[in-house]
């Protein structure tokens, strides 16, 4: 569990990582270095694009409220801006990923989330509609710092609330 | 680049790109934050990315 007192690293969800490559995420100050998300966060999200392409739910209406088309956001996703947002490669974790999908029962984002956010020493960061069922129970189970982030407006981009 | 995708395009460096990429969208689109923030914290967004990937795996 993150020190309250001192600046942490974060591991974000879909949602986040993509506001941070659009530039639209603005960090609170008890946050440090660049935003970090999984493969499978990335993955995730670019099965979603690539399927919303035909479709006109909501996906659509998120880009449009952030500027871009949704090609726009598929290719900032796959080629983030490092500055912005730091994809870590999953080779290095296959291990740890295994033993926690063996032996937790972790899915295969939960076991990434909580494999990366242990060797950063992160806390892990969602918006509401990821907060609860299995991502939040494992990794409390891992004894990591979880939390929900609720948005609001602030300087040209969102924040979450206090 | 409005148009839906097609697939894939061959950008100027030779590497391939989704169609939108590299080239950058039309820069004057405005953003809403506002809007932006209430339907990330509404949840419908996650509900859609949920039933679009539908992969237990990538399941939060």
């Amino acid at each position: 569990v993150s020190d309250p007192t001192r600046p942490f690293p974060v591991v974000v969800d879909d949602h986040l990582a993509l506001l941070a490559v659009l530039g639209l995420l603005v960090l609170p100050p008890e946050i440090i270095g660049t935003p970090t998300t999984t493969y499978a966060w990335q993955l995730r999200l670019t099965q979603a694009l690539v399927h919303g392409r035909s479709t006109k739910g909501v996906l659509q209406r998120l880009t449009s409220n952030a500027g871009v088309t949704p090609q726009e956001a598929l290719f900032r996703i796959n080629r983030p801006d490092p500055q912005r947002l730091d994809v870590v490669d999953p080779r290095p974790f296959v291990w740890e990923v295994a033993a926690l999908r063996v032996e937790q029962g972790a899915n295969q984002l939960a076991a990434e989330t909580i494999a990366v956010s242990r060797h950063l020493g992160a806390a892990v960061r969602v918006i509401e509609g990821n907060g609860q069922g299995h991502l939040r129970d494992q990794v409390e189970r891992a004894s990591l710092d979880f939390g929900v982030w609720r948005l609001r407006e602030i300087d040209g981009g969102l924040t979450p609330e206090t | 680049m409005s148009e839906p995708m097609s697939g894939w395009s061959v950008g100027a460096d030779g590497r391939r790109y989704p169609v939108g990429g590299p080239e950058r969208e039309d820069p004057s689109a405005p953003v809403l934050l506002a809007e932006l923030a209430e339907l990330i914290n509404s949840g419908d967004v996650a509900r859609e990315i949920d039933r679009l990937v539908d992969d237990p795996d990538l399941t939060a």
